[in-house]
């Protein structure tokens, strides 16, 4: 039998007693309990930005002294990847946002991971809660029968948002199809003023939703049926929206380099520090509206003296001249989900209820304008809104909270990310190489892959 | 004095007399593992694991998040290697790397070699060269995003020096995409390459050089028959570390392009990143072991190559 020395046999304690006391600091989770009763809980998410996020804690903490939250901002582009190992970990987030659709916070992808929400809801709310969410939110965040994500907000796209002090400036109106959009450009462009500002880089979506507007000018709904599978991506619909979008290019209207710039912050910061009369958001770009956002955002933009002025929005031009204004987009921008490894499931529920199934918590979230209100009956707090030009703004977010309730067409609901990735490939396609329509078209039926049950929806 | 021979001599002081013999030919004596016990349970338990992990996921059709784990054995790998879009990014590290390498040891040589004579400011020139390496790609993306851009700066000198026509939006071009991630690549990193040259050849003889110098050796000759051939380990370890810093590129394609447009600079790390978000963590593991074996790969041969030569 060998005898190790003290030495040897105090260096292999001291190794196994170091490995285990690193093992232990990695596997387990901060105590977030603290001494005196308050549990703090963590949010993960995308949205809200992290200005908007501290008046969310100071809401909900003043009205929930015994929970904390714990809020960290996630790029957007960065979430899936931050978040599926989070929900991998005991350190990872207690509540986080989902969407209903799309690759990026698509609530479908994590169903495994989150907990079924129904029994929260149907207490708080009852049984009908499904009724007391309007446009169909609830449906958008079930998935196999259950509520992976309470509906917070909801979305509106495909709105043309334009500066309505730049368009007096130069006495024009908004434009409603090509050759007006064309003018219109012509005009800002003889003042050094960009028209329209895309930002069609990186992995959102911009770029695809100014190809939908088009497809929609030429055969509404068409864009919808080739994400389901209904109907295909080699079509003249595609094809003929493949050459507008060039021919937009080719004119001015959107910038020769759109590919190279992301919609946030870039061709954002263009359209805030008033270098852009126009830009394509949804209505979650109403955020803007208010006097203070909208300084902060021109200071963030690399305005040293921001301006007040007024952002409106107006359809979507008829692109193709086909007579077809594209109709607005909508469904449920966001709901709240809940961890299955949280470890505060009670304040995490807590933190679900007031935010998505109280009629503060919901008036909160629509008064700082990052969507439109889920719950049926709740409006923003329209006299403490700081509008920059209440008389305007305040009637377009009415139109804009009218046109969630009448949307037929969904946004993301049923696009995954193999379609995601066809349709980002599409528009770079479009905008950066010579192939041909055809191909383009061709290529994009190759890679999207339909949702299970899109067909039948 | 090695490390090993200094275990040995203090295992065989601990045994007491008469045991010197058998531990030395032993080689390692038992006492010794429990000194890298340490560092070898901290590999084995966290590097190795998770390349270990990583081959197990390879092996799985799994989205990274559900409890519905499906093995499907080698099947990712069959699929990895008919997928265009992976050979795509392997071409491009291909790419990237031969020009990088080629570049930033041609560059390094000659500003090692030029602040190696009597410059003024040397030490200006040296903090201006290497001052790009100490900057965080995340810091930098934007400001080239800008520089590149239709309305940037290159295009402002280009215009201004006449050469108009040859102006785009350099991210936004399939054509140049790759090659403006390459420069950007050497800007930022050229100053590494100095800085291993500049201390290379400090230690190249200077009596050499004198005697080329009387017999009528100019500066270039001296510095490709004498110079060059003395920091050739330095070439051979740039050349190492170049080839594992490409096959491991994520941060300037990710942050600049994004692999776009139309996957023109597509790499194999933002195509790992790409398909994990996209929940397809089997085949995205499987892309980063044959990453794995590719660099080891690699590494061997240029090894190899580098012993053969010695």
């Amino acid at each position: 039998m060998r005898h190790f020395s003290k030495t040897a046999r105090w260096l292999a304690w001291a190794t196994a007693g170091a490995l285990t006391l690193g093992l232990a600091a990695c596997g387990g989770s901060e105590d977030s309990a603290e001494g005196d009763g308050v549990v703090t809980i963590n949010y993960w998410g995308f949205s809200p930005k992290s200005t908007t996020a501290d008046k969310y804690k100071k809401a909900f903490e003043d009205t929930h002294p015994n929970i904390k939250v714990n809020f960290r901002v996630v790029e957007i582009t960065d979430y899936p990847a931050t978040l599926r190992p989070g929900l991998q970990s005991d350190d990872g987030p207690d509540v986080f946002p989902l969407a209903a659709g799309g690759a990026i916070a698509g609530a479908f992808l994590f169903e495994d991971a989150v907990e079924d929400l129904t029994p929260l809801a149907t207490e708080v709310l009852g049984a009908d809660f499904k009724d007391k969410f309007g446009g169909g939110y609830v449906d958008q965040l079930t998935v196999n029968g259950k509520l992976l994500a309470s509906p917070f907000v909801g979305v509106t796209a495909q709105y043309f948002w334009y500066n309505k002090d730049l368009f007096d400036e130069y006495g024009l109106t908004p434009p409603t199809n090509y050759d007006e959009m064309k003018a219109v450009c012509d005009a800002f462009k003889a003042g050094g003023v960009q028209c329209f500002v895309g930002g069609f880089g990186g992995d959102l979506p911009f770029g695809g939703e100014l190809m939908r507007t088009i497809a929609n000018s030429i055969e509404p709904g068409y864009w919808e049926d080739a994400i389901k599978g209904k109907k295909s991506w080699e079509s003249p619909v595609i094809t003929e929206s493949v050459d507008i979008l060039r021919k937009m290019q080719a004119d001015g209207i959107i910038a020769e380099d759109a590919i190279s710039i992301q919609q946030y912050p870039e061709a954002n910061n263009i359209f805030q520090s008033q270098q852009a009369a126009m830009i394509q958001m949804g209505s979650w770009y109403a955020q803007y509206d208010p006097k203070d956002v909208s300084a902060e955002a021109q200071e963030a933009a690399g305005v040293t003296d921001p301006q007040v002025f007024t952002q409106l929005t107006m359809p979507a031009p008829d692109l193709s001249g086909k007579g077809n204004m594209p109709a607005t987009l909508g469904e449920v921008d966001w709901g709240v989900a809940i961890s299955k490894r949280s470890q505060h499931k009670e304040e995490a529920q807590e933190f679900v209820k007031w935010l998505t199934m109280t009629e503060e918590g919901q008036q909160f979230g629509c008064s700082v304008l990052e969507g439109v209100p889920t719950l049926k009956g709740v409006e923003p707090d329209w006299p403490n809104l700081n509008l920059s030009n209440p008389e305007l703004q305040e009637p377009d977010i009415r139109h804009i909270i009218e046109d969630s309730l009448t949307t037929t067409e969904t946004r993301n609901r049923w696009i995954g990310p193999e379609t995601a990735e066809a349709i980002l490939q599409l528009v770079q396609g479009t905008l950066t190489t010579t192939t041909s329509a055809a191909e383009l078209a061709a290529k994009a039926q190759q890679m999207a892959k339909p949702l299970d049950g899109a067909a039948d929806s | 004095m090695s490390v090993l021979n200094y275990q040995s001599r203090l295992a065989d002081a601990d045994a007491g007399p008469g045991s010197h013999r058998s531990h030395r030919r032993s080689g390692l004596a038992p006492k010794g593992y429990l000194w890298i016990l340490p560092a070898f349970a901290l590999c084995v338990g966290v590097i190795y694991y998770c390349v270990g992990y990583s081959i197990h996921i390879s092996t799985l059709s799994w989205d990274g998040l559900s409890s519905h784990k499906q093995s499907v054995g080698l099947e990712n790998y069959q699929r990895l290697l008919t997928d265009p879009l992976f050979w795509s990014a392997l071409w491009h590290t291909l790419v990237f790397f031969i020009v990088v390498f080629a570049v930033q040891t041609s560059l390094g040589i000659v500003f090692a070699a030029m602040l190696h004579s009597k410059v003024k400011l040397a030490v200006v020139y040296k903090v201006l060269i290497f001052l790009p390496v100490v900057i965080a790609p995340a810091i930098m993306a934007p400001v080239h995003r800008n520089v590149l851009s239709q309305e940037g700066a290159v295009n402002w000198i280009l215009s201004h020096l006449g050469l108009g026509s040859f102006t785009r939006s350099w991210l936004a071009d399939t054509s140049t995409s790759l090659w403006s991630i390459v420069a950007v690549q050497i800007w930022s990193s050229v100053g590494v390459a100095f800085i291993l040259f500049f201390a290379a050849m400090s230690q190249v003889d200077l009596d050499t050089l004198e005697a080329a110098r009387i017999d009528g050796e100019g500066n270039i000759r001296a510095l490709w028959h004498i110079v060059i051939p003395e920091v050739r380990g330095t070439i051979v370890a740039l050349g190492i570390l170049n080839a594992m810093a490409a096959l491991r590129l994520f941060d300037f394609p990710y942050l600049l392009t994004r692999g776009g447009p139309v996957y023109s600079s597509e790499f194999p790390g933002v195509f790992i990143y790409r398909e994990y978000a996209a929940a397809h963590a089997g085949y995205s593991s499987a892309a980063s072991v044959m990453l794995l074996v590719i660099a080891l790969l690699a590494s061997v041969v240029m090894t190899l190559r580098a012993r053969a030569r010695k």
